[in-house]
């Protein structure tokens, strides 16, 4: 009885995750780009990490968020796995390539201004990369970065500080950020 | 008069990202009322938040479409066969919990 109760609640939790995944996938894939900081690999990583996430399904408890659960797993299978992989194929001496970005606001010079932006966050470093996603893409706070990349507090700060100066100095200071 | 406090630019950014309590967040504020030299650093910290947001928005667009095995076994193309035991059919569950 045990047993079905459990093979029951793996088949459930394992739809739910798949349901949730299917409507996640643009982020998860967004973040595989920020990990990874190339199109072809971020392709290759999204792949890996839907079988890999669809596999733990049944470990997910929903106390956590499946998008941040997702973004753990995925983290550890790039570092863990993956990347020493496409390293050592050399595409991580690749330059970053630009990625077509459709445009959002009828303001041309917003759309020029988005690709900009996106291309300088993308050659920045892949620890920083990440922590910037997540932090200013995503909109968790700084405790749910850390929890996310499992680093502390103040190492999602000083990533941000660096990334921060480095936009900064590539992008010019923003006039328009409001805060 | 206390020493003056030092802020580092990690110290900043949680100042800028709205990550402080209120009250350090006053103490900094105060700061910068008083030392040209971290406004200015803090200056060389602002970066266009919103902007980066809607690059966000953008790249979501960028994204490819789901690989079949996120879908359901009706939304898979045709030619899609179950593999193995990794993918099992799905079907709900028979009991609820």
């Amino acid at each position: 009885m045990a047993s079905d109760y459990s093979n029951a609640s793996a088949i459930k939790s394992r739809e739910e995750v798949r349901q949730g995944l299917n409507s996640l996938f643009p982020r998860l894939w967004r973040y595989c780009l920020a990990l990874t900081g190339s199109r072809e690999r971020a392709d290759d990583l999204v792949q890996a990490a839907c079988l890999r996430v669809l596999d733990k399904a049944d470990r997910f408890q929903a106390g956590i968020g499946l998008d941040r659960w997702m973004f753990r797993l995925t983290q550890r299978l790039w570092l863990n796995e993956l990347r020493s992989d496409a390293v050592r194929r050399g595409q991580g001496l690749l330059p970053v390539e630009k990625i077509d970005l459709p445009d959002q606001k009828s303001d041309p010079r917003a759309n020029l201004f988005a690709r900009q932006v996106l291309s300088e966050m993308l050659k920045l470093p892949e620890a920083q990369r990440v922590t910037v996603l997540l932090v200013y893409m995503e909109g968790y706070s700084y405790r749910e970065a850390s929890e996310t990349l499992d680093i502390p507090v103040g190492t999602v700060m000083s990533r941000l500080s660096a990334a921060r100066a480095k936009l900064n100095e590539a992008l010019g200071e923003g006039k328009r950020e409001a805060g | 008069m206390s020493a003056k406090q030092t802020y580092s630019d990690a110290d900043l950014t949680a100042y800028l990202d709205g990550e402080l309590e209120a009250e350090e967040s006053a103490k900094i504020e105060a700061a910068l009322a008083n030392d040209a030299g971290l406004v200015s650093r803090a200056e060389g910290l602002r970066i266009d938040v919103d902007a980066l947001r809607s690059a966000g928005t953008a790249l979501l667009d960028a994204a490819p479409t789901a690989p079949t095995v996120l879908l359901q076994e009706g939304e898979r193309p045709p030619k899609q066969q179950p593999r193995d035991a990794t993918s099992p059919q799905l079907r709900p569950p028979s009991c609820s919990l």
